[in-house]
């Protein structure tokens, strides 16, 4: 393996624990951010229904109330953000990271942002269900951005950005 | 070539929406369950466990302490994914069915490293088991796809 394979799976190797460490010591900032964002979010899509949220480790526990009713969720915003370590540990294991750093921080960005889709559309499923009467009008396609928004977050995004990202590399020992 | 990235891309999603469907997770992803779980319990057997399976359940006759495979837990989106970027990158069909039946063994077989030591994990320590089922063998399912793939990228120029 002279095409930089091996130096690759070797750095990713090593650099996936880290980057998975690096990210569950950041997980009750991750945490709090997406429990913020993810709250205004839904007073501004939902301004009939007031929400609290509160956060402990890796749960956030958000409060709906309407005058329909009330409802309490427990997610679990960490299984949302799990592509993180994985984007970083490819895009650092990648030999054409230097010239990529913009990249790196993009990605990241971008994954978070999918992630918070996804946990303020699973808060408006999981709410709905909760309480038959609360928000039934956007069960459906709030049920349909969950799925994408999951998928995008946590595999989509983050293979697909370092495969965009590293497209050189890659084809580089691909190609005849 | 990117455009074949961008059509991967909309495989994975069009993956993750089927996953996600109940029928489908039902009809096909429930014996496909089944079958991991048969296949975990039978490898414990060979490894001196007691493990009890009853449909996608394993059990621990002594703890009662149970794991069940669910979708999620099957490697059917994995195996999506390796099936999806095989089929997309512009190889002979030889090197597409061999990739395709050595990368499902190896996705699959790693996933039944996954099912028996979150079984394991389950039975000593249910932080230990919550951090791994939730976040680490995700995580490290996809890059056993990847890392696959990059390999029979490898190959396939080479042969």
């Amino acid at each position: 393996m002279n095409d930089g394979l091996k130096t690759f799976l070797l750095r990713l190797f090593f650099l996936y624990p880290l980057c998975l460490a690096g990210w569950w010591a950041l997980a009750g900032f991750q945490v709090e951010t997406m429990a913020a964002v993810t709250s205004g979010i839904l007073e501004m899509l939902l301004p009939h229904l007031e929400f609290a949220s509160q956060t402990q480790w890796e749960t956030i526990l958000i409060q709906v109330q309407g005058s329909e009713g009330q409802a309490s969720v427990i997610i679990d915003p960490l299984v949302l953000t799990r592509g993180l370590p994985i984007f970083f540990a490819l895009m650092l294991a990648a030999p054409e990271f230097e010239r990529k750093r913009r990249a790196l921080l993009v990605g990241a960005l971008a994954i978070f942002v999918a992630a918070i889709m996804g946990l303020a559309s699973e808060t408006a499923v999981r709410m709905a269900e909760a309480v038959p009467n609360l928000d039934q009008a956007n069960r459906v396609p709030a049920a349909f951005i969950q799925i994408i928004a999951k998928s995008v977050a946590t595999r989509v995004l983050p293979v697909g950005l370092w495969l965009w990202q590293s497209w050189g590399f890659v084809a580089g020992f691909a190609k005849k | 070539m990117r455009h074949r990235i961008l059509l991967l891309i909309l495989l994975l999603g069009l993956g993750t929406v089927l996953g996600g469907w109940g029928a489908v997770q039902n009809g096909l992803l429930g014996p496909w369950c089944e079958l991991a779980a048969g296949l975990s319990a039978r490898l414990m057997h060979l490894l001196g466990s007691n493990v009890v399976q009853s449909g996608a359940v394993l059990q621990d006759p002594q703890s009662h302490k149970a794991i069940m495979v669910s979708w999620g837990c099957s490697g059917a989106d994995a195996t999506f994914i390796l099936i999806s970027a095989i089929l997309v990158y512009p190889a002979s069909l030889r090197a597409k069915l061999l990739g395709l039946m050595t990368g499902f063994a190896a996705v699959q077989g790693l996933n039944l490293v996954r099912i028996i030591t979150l079984y394991e994990l389950n039975r000593y320590s249910e932080p230990l088991f919550n951090f791994a089922h939730a976040y680490l063998w995700q995580g490290l399912l996809m890059l056993d796809v990847l890392v696959f793939l990059l390999l029979w990228l490898r190959w396939q120029r080479t042969n």
